[in-house]
């Protein structure tokens, strides 16, 4: 990239308000619409899951083209109005900007909503499985929730989410059947998929997307009744979550 | 007409809303589990933790964490004295209604205050 800082007045030049660039948003929102009606086609995981990242970056490509075209701009660079070049540096921007959000930013989101867990017994509990298990969980964090509600990331600090609402109204045995059914979860790396779901919803094709109830929650319930030997506590649980 | 607007506070409360707040104006801070053995109905224990958040939301009572030997448990204690509590429903009915119907609510209400001295 040729960066030529004294000449102060290309970035008055910029057409990226002509109807040539108006054409190549609106390919861009056709791709984004392609790339929804092949999620809706794709039941495997990781398919889905790309197809999602690939939705959102040509969604948000763009707004990455505008923020890249002025920085170029800004700096006289080469790629300055020059379209095979933007595509280039807009592309990875997009791609890097959706999954940092999916992976970095909506974690940290919660850890930062949320204190850690000091009950021992639940500390233990995950030590021993995940260890079990060869996973790495960072902690169990607190939400200030009063419904019951557990979840779980696998991403740079994995970690599980319990609200207080599940200490008030699931015992032990249904705790201990949620923490192992979270494990899983982690175990098979499912909140990539998750997430990638729920970032769907900054799309406005959200709806064509059509998510069913995924096969990774009966994967996850049968891991906790194969650890604690009976169904009694995971279907309990799970009345209880239904209740609110 | 205008159609009068009640808050959330003197909405009435459900019977069993109502049978909450007597345990825990009898009884102080407590935990869902307590609130619920208090009750002593067959009320499952999802129920009165919903309706509990429920009263958080009208902010009727008020709410702390604690942390315990078995985890982190809400405590539940009520916001107001019943006393209190009667008197705010009360203020605030009385004010909707004079703001709706004017002087009729006011001369209404100061006549069945003389009724009633007398």
């Amino acid at each position: 990239m040729v960066v030529n800082f004294s000449s102060p007045t290309c970035f008055a030049e910029s057409t990226i308000a002509s109807p040539d660039m108006f054409l190549i948003y609106a390919l861009f929102l056709s791709l984004a619409f392609i790339s929804v009606i092949a999620i809706r086609k794709t039941s495997m995981s990781k398919a889905r899951i790309g197809l999602i990242y690939l939705h959102l970056a040509f969604l948000f490509m763009p707004l990455a083209f505008l923020s890249t075209n002025t920085a170029c701009g800004l700096m006289c660079s080469s790629c300055h109005n020059n379209m095979p070049l933007l595509f280039l540096y807009s592309l990875p921007i997009a791609v890097l900007g959706a999954a940092f959000f999916g992976f970095v930013g909506i974690p940290a989101f919660y850890a930062m909503s949320s204190k850690r867990i000091k009950t021992r017994w639940i500390n233990d509990f995950v030590k021993k499985h995940s260890e079990l298990m060869s996973i790495k969980v960072r902690d169990v964090r607190l939400l200030n929730k009063a419904s019951p509600v557990a979840f779980s990331f696998r991403s740079l600090r994995s970690g599980i989410f319990l609200s207080v609402g599940m200490f008030d109204v699931l015992n032990k045995k249904e705790i201990e059947a949620v923490l192992l059914h979270e494990l899983a979860h982690i175990k098979r790396m499912s909140s990539v998929g998750k997430v990638s779901q729920k970032l769907m919803l900054f799309s406005p094709f959200y709806k064509i997307a059509s998510f069913g109830h995924s096969r990774e929650e009966e994967i996850a319930d049968e891991f906790a009744i194969q650890a604690q030997g009976t169904s009694m506590h995971i279907k309990n649980a799970r009345k209880k979550f239904d209740a609110f | 007409m205008q159609k009068i607007k009640f808050g959330k506070k003197s909405g009435v409360l459900s019977p069993l809303e109502n049978d909450i707040m007597r345990v825990l104006w009898k009884s102080g801070d407590m935990r869902v589990r307590e609130v619920q053995k208090k009750l002593g109905k067959n009320v499952p224990l999802t129920s009165v933790a919903v309706l509990l958040d429920r009263l958080h939301c009208k902010k009727i009572v008020s709410r702390k964490v604690s942390t315990g030997q078995g985890g982190n448990h809400y405590i539940y204690s009520p916001s107001l004295t019943q006393e209190n509590f009667q008197k705010s429903i009360v203020e605030e009915t009385v004010d909707k209604l004079i703001d709706a119907f004017g002087p009729a609510a006011v001369s209404y209400f100061d006549e069945r205050f003389r009724t009633k001295k007398r």
